[in-house]
């Protein structure tokens, strides 16, 4: 066969096979599990789900589902509640929430491409000047609302969830989406808290047409989402968001509120932090309809985890925390 | 309106496009070691995003008949094996060639956690000018597959061509610079739009 070659191949970079995640059927949750599910019927959309320790294994469950950020993903969703990031700490919103007995549910928006880990949430927007919000998941138009009613509808058959206290919140795109689900997803959740994010999708011109509990929590100085919209962005170019008070006199109507309200300053709890919190209650609503105003604060989640610097995100509140969102929950159950 | 995307170097995932070759045979038992770097612009139209690359990749190059050579090729973060048959010629000389790679990649600066494939078909035709020079253009054909962990699966076919100018120097000594453009027939993967490279390999046989 000729000379003697000494021919050796590389081994292929594939390590072996892809360990992959499975559906969370029924049975499969129990107390405390804390597990990464696979979402039939969705390309790469899994979910992480948190079960409270302290479940019987009976009792119907209150859910609620935490959405990332615009460019995130459902593992730095949770670590954005942590204080300074400690995935490990009892106050990071799923842990508080399991505590409290909640299930977390925390999902992937869909991946861009070729960067399949940059996800975003499609919360409305994109014509007339407005911003599509946001990212991919926005412009090639992805039904998240199906999305969410095809993940409540997996995570009830592997638990019995109480269809009447789902609730939603996230950050940015994930505060956004929140707002959108209000509107639009076929069964009405008990409550919203979205964090330095504003209902892009009714404020542009969505359907909206159902009453929901609403707690806006938004940092005055946020320079992603600014406090009374507008063109500014962290990330890339965009259109216009709508500001937060064009947000709330929204729900205000829906929710059937008075034009006043009644402002509060919280403790500041953290005199460093920079940022002091008025708590604005609308008078009269039909559901209740609330703002935590972080003065000073960015585009940050309350006593959360500061994943920028400052100068680019603006400054973490210290003064009101999960507890506080969580308490807005707790006090609430869809009719 | 165009979206500027994120900036990152080393794409996450995405198989190799290039060529960085004539159709001219590596001679029997001989050997073709190329670095090669490039950079590139990932445009999906459904997204309206594009996504700046650039690409890092080792290729050896093993004659193992007169006409017959076999590639293994190491990107960051794939591997490939590849054939290229030269099927002969006058003024101009002509191969096929076929590679087939693919990649794992984590969860992490703009990757998920998923396997990664890709097979290429690439056709060449070389015109040799001098001993200096040649040039180099052909069709590639490319399919795509990419499998998350967290389920589901997603295709896709590229088709589009290369041109490539082959510079000698030294004696055993090849610069290649190339520029490649691709188009989305079907499918999402890498993206549902187009792909353009511009790229040069450095490279020496024994």
């Amino acid at each position: 066969m000729g000379a003697h070659h000494r021919w050796v191949l590389a081994a292929v970079a594939l390590s072996g096979c892809l360990d992959a995640d499975e559906r969370c059927g029924p049975g499969s949750l129990a107390a405390g599990a804390d597990r990464a599910c696979a979402m039939p019927g969705w390309l790469d959309r899994g979910y992480d789900v948190h079960v409270p320790a302290g479940w019987d294994g009976a009792s119907a469950l209150p859910v609620v589902m935490l959405f990332h950020g615009g460019g995130g993903n459902r593992g730095g969703a949770d670590r954005t509640t942590c204080p300074v990031g400690a995935v490990d700490s009892p106050q990071c919103l799923a842990a508080r929430a399991t505590a409290r007995g909640f299930v977390v549910v925390v999902p992937d928006g869909t991946g861009g491409r070729p960067l399949r880990g940059i996800r975003t949430w499609n919360a409305g927007g994109g014509e007339d000047g407005w911003d599509c919000t946001s990212g991919a998941a926005c412009q090639s138009g992805v039904d998240d609302v199906a999305y969410v009613g095809d993940l409540l509808a997996e995570l009830g058959a592997a638990l019995p969830i109480d269809a009447r206290r789902l609730y939603a919140t996230g950050i940015s795109n994930g505060g956004a989406i929140s707002h959108r689900l209000a509107c639009e997803l076929p069964t009405p959740l008990a409550a919203i808290a979205p964090v330095a994010g504003a209902n892009q999708f009714a404020d542009t011109g969505g359907a909206c047409p159902r009453a929901t509990p609403v707690l806006q929590i938004h940092g005055t100085e946020d320079p992603c989402w600014q406090y009374d919209g507008g063109t500014q962005a962290c990330l890339g170019e965009g259109g216009r968001k709508t500001s937060v008070t064009t947000t709330l006199e929204g729900w205000r109507l829906r929710n059937g509120c008075a034009p006043t309200f009644i402002d509060t300053a919280l403790p500041d709890v953290d005199p460093t932090d920079g940022v002091t919190v008025t708590h604005r209650v609308w008078d009269g609503c039909a559901a209740a309809t609330e703002l935590y105003r972080q003065d000073g604060a960015g585009h940050t989640w309350p006593s959360g985890w500061p994943y920028f610097g400052e100068d680019r995100i603006g400054r973490v509140g210290r003064d009101v925390g999960n507890d506080q969102l969580l308490d807005f929950f707790a006090s609430h159950v869809a009719p | 309106m165009w979206r500027r995307s994120l900036i990152v170097v080393g794409l996450a995932g995405c198989g190799s496009l290039s060529t960085y070759r004539t159709a001219e045979p590596i001679a029997r038992g001989h050997t073709r070691y190329d670095l090669a770097v490039d950079v590139g612009s990932f445009r999906d139209r459904a997204q309206d995003t594009r996504t700046p690359a650039a690409h890092v990749e080792l290729a050896a190059r093993h004659g193992v008949t007169a006409t017959t050579d076999v590639t293994l090729k190491l990107y960051v973060p794939g591997a490939e094996l590849g054939v290229q048959h030269a099927l002969g010629g006058g003024r101009w000389r002509w191969a096929i060639a076929a590679a087939l790679g693919g990649a794992r990649t984590k969860e992490g600066g703009g990757s998920t956690d998923a396997l990664y494939g890709h097979l290429r078909l690439t056709a060449l035709a070389t015109r040799r000018t001098s001993a200096r020079w040649a040039f180099t253009v052909g069709p590639v054909v490319t399919g795509g597959v990419f499998a998350p962990r967290a389920g589901g699966h997603a295709e896709g076919l590229l088709l589009g061509g290369f041109a490539n100018a082959a510079w000698r120097f030294g004696g055993c000594w090849q610069v290649v610079p190339e520029l490649s453009l691709h188009v989305t027939a079907a499918g999402e993967v890498p993206v549902r739009g187009t792909v353009a490279q511009l790229g040069v390999a450095i490279g020496r046989g024994w």
